[in-house]
């Protein structure tokens, strides 16, 4: 591990968070301490059940909490600067610039009354203090870049015209427009067909690939998490209870909750030829009452993999 | 906290109003009517009479009082009125969609085209004056939003799961609309139904102002208006108090309706939390 | 061999669209074109493919929830359409449904119980105490428990909605259950309680299902046959063993090689099984590569048997 080659890669994280707790007021706690770094570069999986808390954390490190929501303690340093001491202005002048998000839905994100060219091009005028034209010729470079036909026209359409991964696919353009560094991508294939969820997941590694762009992907689908991710972190019940590099994590489950969700999820091509076969239920493998313990976060060092090819 | 504190006013003021019209006949000193003493006309406010007398020497404080028993029953009347017009129809034409969708959308259109006093006016001018005729001819004329409301909402609740479901239980279309529909969008209706309450509280009083609503002697907060009228300069408390009577219930019964919609509406109720 | 339960036969469903100009010419959107299908006594059929493929209006059509444009639909012989079909009543017993959405599929102004009662009482099946000792068993049947009636939906899970939604479908004792993406809007982990329940219910019920899904992981674990369509065609049709070993019409390919699956992503091992050989000079309709005009009238093709119970959609 304390080789030579991994100086270099093995720099500060980009982001950092550490013994984060949302809640709602004091008492209310939803997210209950959880701590885990991104590398540059590094693809880094949230997995866990609605009400696990990956939402609410990938939103605290963009800032955008909702209230009554409020991160009570902890500290989600990106780049080295503690966000939670940060300004809201500056905080603002963040996101869309070095770091940036996309959303599940794509058509709530999109402001249906502008055409896409714009919404793409606003990202410029605003952070890169371009002129419009100027803006509105990089936006159309954007919509080439995520590979949308005929970029030229489609800028200049809106957004119900379009179908829902070609809109996803404009939502990366904005969220990459301005080269972040820490991309966050909130079940960005969730409300996509399957044969098009394939192609939006492959862009977003290319594109994060060719710039060196981390990404932070949340994730109910453990399918889409081994796909993308190199490391993975399991939420359950507020905690993170397991991090581990995917592969290690799918061979070799070491908290009861991860095994118990790799067990209960229908596996194409497990079905006997014969008969049908019950699934196996996660309360089967995991109690009820070994979830939402407080427990230390099982993890294993990162793998040397990573060092060798970022 | 800004929004509780104008419901909590909102409800304050209606209640008042619902008091004086329920109390009027224990709660004032002087018969509104008969109580005319010319030879005490146009007297300032006074301990014998706190709001002064009219141009009669009728005692002003009886008349709000009495009035508002007539505007509070038109208020809430017509506005039952309409939100039943109102519901039925939209309820209606949201759910079965189809010809009958597009005569009811045609109708509400002509209804928010033309101004709704003027229309009932027009009903006033053939039904004549008196109570009855106020309540129908206001009743009739305002049911256009309600019916909107109902309208939209009914077209997306039809599309959702429990509609479909109790359909294909075998409930009956009417059915499906008392039991799945109408409780779903009691709220907003309710909503416009109290705001409408105002509304209809300052049309009486306009009706009654123009010689078509409440036939004087009767007291009605417009007709003491029009009374009044050629009395602002020697006696202003006789048109200033049921004015203020009529702000004060306009002003309640919308605040009351704010406060309601904000707290149906559950974005509203996560914002506020 | 015995005769099907339902036979959906040359079931035509078309929607008319808004024209592009105000005298332009009219379009109209075929949802389902000719789609035939069977189901037996106590199988579970599947209809897969993407959003507006047709396999919803499809199935409402079979719920009597959309009128078919043509084609008739045959419930032990006799027509659930056009004329002389039965009322809305008589059809409740026939079919129910599961909704996907367990958050919208819920009156959230009625008690659980309330909802589970009125059906009852409008059959004429139960009223009073007994309806309340019949709701009191489905719920439990269903894995809740009887004290669950007196609540409102707010008060439940996701999960726990869904059992109320398969409770309410099976209140009538129905032939058919029509489950239309069962578990795609719930965890992963209630996934597996919800598939396993729904399995149980229907060996024990004696239940024929009718599974609209695009989950293929879950297609192939609960199905008997399963039917693909895309762009209102049936393109492969099968018992499941077949779609699955041998995959032939290439939107099938597509489809089964799309699914995220961990295990062949890290392995490294993601290979689709061989397609199964077809007639010479003939083939695949429609043409994949290209996106099909739904606006416009299909190419002639057939359904072609390629093995025994597994046919794939053929154009000379």
């Amino acid at each position: 591990m304390s080789g030579a080659p991994s100086d270099s890669v093995r720099a500060d994280p980009v982001l950092s968070v550490r013994d984060l707790r949302i809640g709602v007021g004091r008492n209310n706690e939803l997210l209950h301490g959880v701590s885990f770094d991104i590398l540059p570069g590094e693809t880094y999986g949230l997995v866990g059940e609605s009400g696990s808390g990956k939402s609410i954390t990938g939103l605290s490190v963009m800032g955008l909490l909702k209230r009554p929501l409020q991160v009570t303690a902890g500290s989600i340093s990106f780049q080295g600067e503690d966000m939670l001491k940060l300004g809201r202005r500056a905080r603002r002048k963040l996101r869309g610039d070095r770091m940036a998000m996309i959303f599940q839905e794509p058509m709530t994100a999109l402001n249906p009354l502008a055409t896409i060219g714009r919404q793409i091009a606003e990202m410029f005028v605003i952070h890169r203090g371009m002129g419009w034209s100027e803006a509105r010729r990089k936006a159309v470079e954007a919509l080439e870049s995520v590979r949308v036909p005929s970029p030229e026209e489609r800028a200049r359409s809106y957004p119900h015209q379009l179908s829902g991964g070609m809109r996803q696919r404009v939502m990366i353009a904005i969220a990459l427009a301005c080269r972040p560094d820490l991309l966050i991508a909130d079940e960005p294939t969730t409300a996509l067909d399957v044969t098009v969820q394939a192609g939006v997941l492959e862009l977003i590694a290319e594109l994060c690939k060719a710039e060196g762009t981390a990404v932070l992907l949340v994730s109910h689908d453990l399918g889409v998490i081994a796909n993308m991710c190199r490391r993975v972190g399991v939420m359950d019940r507020g905690r993170l209870v397991e991090e581990q590099d995917t592969k290690a994590l799918f061979e070799n489950p070491l908290h009861p909750y991860t095994r118990g969700l790799l067990a209960a999820r229908p596996r194409l091509g497990s079905r006997p030829v014969a008969g049908r076969g019950r699934l196996t239920e996660l309360d089967e493998v995991v109690a009820d009452e070994e979830r939402g313990r407080e427990a230390p976060t099982l993890t294993t060092p990162r793998g040397l993999r990573l060092e060798a090819t970022a | 906290m800004r929004l509780r504190f104008n419901f909590a006013l909102g409800l304050l003021l209606a209640l008042l109003v619902i008091a004086a019209a329920v109390g009027s006949g224990w709660l004032a000193p002087y018969d509104p009517v008969m109580d005319a003493d010319l030879m005490n006309s146009e007297m300032p406010p006074s301990w014998e009479h706190w709001l002064g007398t009219d141009g009669q020497g009728r005692d002003v404080f009886s008349r709000v009082l009495f009035g508002a028993r007539v505007s509070l029953t038109v208020g809430l009347v017509s506005q039952l009125i309409n939100s039943c017009i109102g519901t039925a129809l939209g309820v209606s034409a949201g759910y079965f969609g189809g010809w009958w969708d597009d005569l009811v959308n045609g109708l509400t259109n002509v209804m928010l085209a033309i101004p709704s006093l003027v229309f009932a006016l027009a009903i006033m001018a053939v039904l004549g004056p008196g109570l009855p005729s106020l309540l129908i001819a206001l009743g009739l004329t305002n049911w256009s939003w309600t019916c909107r409301i109902a309208r939209s909402s009914t077209l997306s609740l039809k599309s959702q799961g429990f509609v479909q479901a109790a359909k294909t239980a075998g409930f009956g279309d009417t059915n499906i609309m008392r039991t799945q529909i109408l409780p779903n969008i009691l709220g907003p209706v309710l909503v416009i139904a109290t705001l409408g309450i105002g509304g209809a509280v300052l049309a009486e009083a306009a009706l009654s102002f123009l010689g078509v609503g409440i036939r004087p002697p009767q007291p009605s907060w417009g007709n003491m208006l029009t009374d009044a009228r050629e009395l602002i300069r020697t006696a202003p408390w006789a048109s200033v108090f049921p004015g203020l009577a009529i702000f004060a219930t306009v002003l309640g019964f919308n605040l009351l309706g704010d406060g309601l919609r904000d707290m149906l509406d559950p974005h509203m109720r996560t914002r506020r939390t | 061999m015995s005769r099907p339960l339902l036979e959906i036969r040359d079931l035509t469903v078309h929607f008319p669209l808004p024209r592009q100009a105000p005298l332009g010419r009219k379009r109209t959107l075929r949802a389902v074109q000719g789609v035939n299908l069977t189901l037996n006594e106590g199988e579970c059929l599947s209809i897969v493919g993407e959003s507006g493929c047709g396999k919803s209006t499809t199935a409402l059509t079979v719920m009597g929830l959309q009128e078919p444009t043509s084609g008739e639909i045959l419930f032990q012989g006799k027509p659930l359409t056009g004329p002389g079909a039965p009322s809305r009543k008589e059809r409740a017993r026939i079919a129910q449904m599961v909704f996907q959405d367990p958050y919208a599929s819920l009156n959230p102004r009625q008690t659980i119980g309330r909802m589970l009662s009125a059906q009852l009482a409008l059959h004429g099946i139960a009223r009073g105490r007994e309806a309340g000792d019949r709701v009191a068993a489905m719920l439990k049947r269903v894995g809740l428990t009887s004290d669950h009636a007196d609540r409102y939906p707010h008060e439940f899970s996701g999960g726990q909605r869904q059992r109320i939604g398969i409770a309410r479908a099976l209140m009538l004792d129905p032939k058919i259950l029509v489950l239309d993406e069962p578990v795609s809007a719930l965890d992963v982990s209630i996934q597996a309680q919800i598939i396993n329940l729904l399995m149980d219910l229907q060996e024990t019920l004696g239940l024929s299902y009718i599974m609209i899904s695009h989950d293929l992981s879950v297609v192939e674990h609960v199905s008997d046959r399963v039917a693909v369509m895309y762009f209102g065609r049936v393109v492969e049709e099968g018992d499941w063993h077949s779609i699955f070993s041998r995959p032939t019409h290439p939107y099938t390919r597509r489809l089964i090689g799309s699914v995220p699956d961990p295990d062949a992503i890290l392995t490294g091992a993601r290979g689709l099984p061989d397609a199964a050989p077809v007639p010479d000079a003939s083939r695949f309709s429609p043409d994949i590569s290209r996106r099909p005009n739904p606006d416009e009238e299909p190419e002639p093709s057939a359904l072609v048997r390629i093995g025994e119970s597994h046919s794939v959609r053929l154009a000379q």
